[in-house]
């Protein structure tokens, strides 16, 4: 198994938050070998009427976070002085591409004057964090990065730093894409997308992921995780991350490993949350989660450190602190 | 680790007053409102027909027009700031609000042929990657999506990284080109004014949008020093908040835009009473002037009063992604020049006795220090505080 341990110098991390829960919305194998969808209905949580309103990544952002946000012992209040320094943070490569196509696909064949005005505020991508800012009554900053496969990691590093100095004392982060079916299409023609049984090329997947990160606790309490930032340029491959498969024994199991590809078939989605979630669930964090059965794989003994990559400004890295 | 300033070496912007940031500041201090009927799409059945197109030459970089814009802007700034822009020290981050759905609605005109990789044009992402490509940028982006206030975020994003130690130098970019789906989606919400847009005046009745880019360039202040570079002015204090109150309407007593510009302040070390003046986000909807007004007084205490107060978008248009970065430019020429544009149309303030707008003139000013804030749907309000060079 690959040590996270030896990508950086663990004396010296430049920030270092809590992670002090999260919960998964993961993929579910269906019969379309091609893409792997999320198999969740949010209404038992939204109930319908907003079901049927909010863009559907709105919606497993809302999921996503219930789960994180009752673990970590969070209650739902309308704006309150005690959040005033709780933000959130959102990274999503295709933002709320339902809402957008539904919205534009009526613009297109019907004109300006068949346009929803309820649509169009829930198509722009902050409005994943909006929801989640209103639900919870987060008061800080709400940012959402729509940066390709970076998306993820740039999220995560944006919501530790604003603790890790003193800016805020909790983030509420949601990544993660919903994966429209006319985008699906269009995915299944990259060649980079395409379904390969040599492991060399990935499956499309989606899948939203929340954590809510928190302050650097007191040493008297249980610490649960750490995202830390290695303060290094130095590129990590990806490829080195944790991964989820899909196993190949045609069970549709899912399975979390890291480093070399076991054998099953690699699942990638736009954003990058899969490898921040595999990395977690790697490591042992605890979670919530939806959708299909996980089975961690090939961790053996918990590694102290488990890394992802960024290519640019900063890596990160789940760090285990046992009860003193 | 956020005591010193950062320094901004070098801007450039292009809008509906034309190329260059000169062009802008002159178009400003004239009170030109350069609006005429959109002419990049059909407006049948939008209550509005006018907007602020930029009409100079946009070269069609990467076949997109939001590309090309921010290109613009990029090269006026980087012909007055000498970086070595392929370092891997060199940042980019890019705010926009509309990217990638001009591609998507062609998409959607022709499922049948569209190319394979129409999904990473849509994609915001793309977007930086194509601006770094043909600016030869050779360290880390990203793209902020923050609505209205995405290149403000942006601006903050750069400080950040600055200050990290990701980089060296950073353009700070607000990008976005006048867009059908954008336009008919203010028309459906009914946020249109069919004239050109009246920021604080009585009679205002919606924005008027616009397109254009906006792009800075960041560096540490000993970075600067160092290599000599021209300092236009400091970044000395951001702020970011959120409403968490609605997604398109702003909370009328204007507590998350407050806190916004009180986080800056505090960040920059200032007091109210030291606030020069202010470049409002002043849309022209009853509902945003209405609570940026309520957020100053909130903000700024008994210094409201008499704090000169200007908007630029009724003579620019509301740039949407783009307006921070260029309004933040538009600050930094103020304090310069000692210069504050007048706020175009405004005839009527509904708010005479509790801000001070400037309008019909441009007002002189002696100010060290002035804030622009911005803010977009979702609540997300932001701050941020420049100060004199």
């Amino acid at each position: 198994m690959h040590d996270a341990s030896t990508l950086a110098d663990p004396g010296q991390p430049s920030w270092r938050v809590r992670v002090a829960a999260a919960c998964l919305i993961a993929p579910a194998a269906t019969n379309d070998p091609r893409f792997l969808g999320i198999s969740l209905d949010p209404q038992p949580l939204l109930g319908p009427e907003r079901a049927r309103r909010l863009d559907p990544l709105s919606q497993l952002a809302l999921v996503a976070v219930d789960g994180a946000a009752r673990r970590a012992g969070m209650q739902r209040l309308p704006m309150h002085e005690d959040r005033l320094g709780s933000g959130v943070c959102v990274g999503t490569a295709l933002g709320t591409t339902a809402t957008s196509v539904r919205y534009a696909r009526r613009l297109v064949r019907a004109g300006a004057a068949a346009t929803n005005p309820i649509d169009f505020p829930d198509s722009i991508d902050g409005a994943p964090a909006a929801h989640v800012a209103m639900d919870w009554g987060l008061g800080g900053p709400s940012v959402t990065f729509a940066d390709g496969e970076q998306s993820a990691l740039s999220a995560l590093v944006y919501a530790a730093r604003q603790i890790a100095w003193g800016r805020v004392t909790r983030m509420v982060v949601v990544v993660g894409d919903k994966l429209d079916a006319a985008f699906s299409c269009a995915l299944v023609r990259d060649p980079r997308f395409l379904n390969d049984a040599s492991g060399t090329k990935f499956l499309a997947a989606e899948c939203v992921f929340a954590l809510v990160l928190e302050a650097h606790c007191e040493p008297e309490f249980e610490l649960i995780g750490f995202l830390d930032g290695f303060g290094d340029p130095a590129d990590v491959s990806v490829a080195d991350s944790p991964t989820y498969f899909l196993s190949q024994d045609g069970s549709g199991r899912m399975e979390v490993a890291h480093g070399a590809n076991l054998g099953g078939l690699r699942l990638r989605d736009p954003s990058g949350a899969l490898n921040v979630a595999a990395a977690w669930l790697n490591f042992g964090g605890p979670i919530e989660s939806f959708g299909g059965a996980i089975e961690p794989v090939a961790v053996g003994p918990i590694a102290e450190r488990i890394g992802c990559g960024m290519p640019h400004h900063s890596r990160l890295g789940f760090v285990r602190r046992r009860r003193p | 680790m956020f005591d010193d300033a950062v320094a901004v070496t070098a801007f450039g912007a292009v809008t509906a007053l034309g190329a260059g940031v000169e062009a802008l500041w002159q178009g400003l201090l004239e009170g030109r409102q350069p609006f005429s009927k959109v002419r990049a799409f059909g407006v049948n059945g939008c209550r509005a027909e006018l907007a602020g197109e930029v009409t100079a030459h946009v070269p069609l970089v990467a076949s997109d027009r939001s590309v090309g814009l921010a290109v613009m802007a990029a090269n006026e700034a980087l012909r007055a700031a000498p970086l070595q822009v392929a370092s891997p020290r060199v940042g980019l981050i890019v705010g926009s609000a509309g990217a990638g759905t001009a591609v998507l609605e062609q998409h959607l005109l022709d499922e049948a042929t569209a190319p394979a990789e129409f999904w990473r044009r849509y994609q915001k992402r793309w977007l930086a990657d194509s601006i770094a490509q043909a600016l030869f940028i050779g360290g880390p982006r990203t793209v902020v999506n923050t609505a209205c206030s995405s290149s403000a975020v942006a601006i903050a994003l750069g400080v950040e990284w600055l200050r990290a130690g990701d980089c060296d130098a950073v353009l700070a970019l607000g990008t976005d080109e006048l867009g059908r789906f954008t336009y008919t989606g203010f028309h459906a919400l009914r946020a249109m004014d069919p004239v050109p847009c009246k920021p604080f005046d009585r009679n205002r009745a919606g924005l008027t949008m616009g397109e254009g880019a906006g792009c800075l360039v960041l560096q540490r202040a000993r970075d600067a020093k160092r290599s000599g570079a021209h300092v236009r002015g400091w970044v000395c204090g951001v702020g970011l908040a959120c409403d968490a109150h609605h997604l398109t309407a702003p909370d009328p007593e204007g507590r998350g835009a407050a806190r916004a510009l009180g986080l800056a302040l505090a960040a920059a070390k200032l007091e109210p009473a030291q606030v020069g003046f202010v470049n409002a986000h002043g849309t022209g909807t009853q509902l945003n002037d209405a609570a940026e007004v309520a957020s100053l007084e909130r903000a700024l205490g008994a210094r409201v009063v008499d704090c000169p107060v200007h908007s630029i978008k009724a003579t620019t248009g509301h740039c949407m992604g783009a307006a921070g970065a260029i309004e933040a430019i538009v600050t930094l020429r103020s304090l310069e020049t000692g210069f504050v544009p007048p706020t175009a149309g405004l005839m009527d303030c509904e708010f005479d006795g509790r801000i001070h707008c400037v309008k019909d003139r441009p007002m002189s000013v002696t100010a060290t220090h002035a804030v622009s804030t911005n803010f977009g749907f979702g609540g997300n309000d932001a701050a941020l505080v420049f100060s004199h060079a």
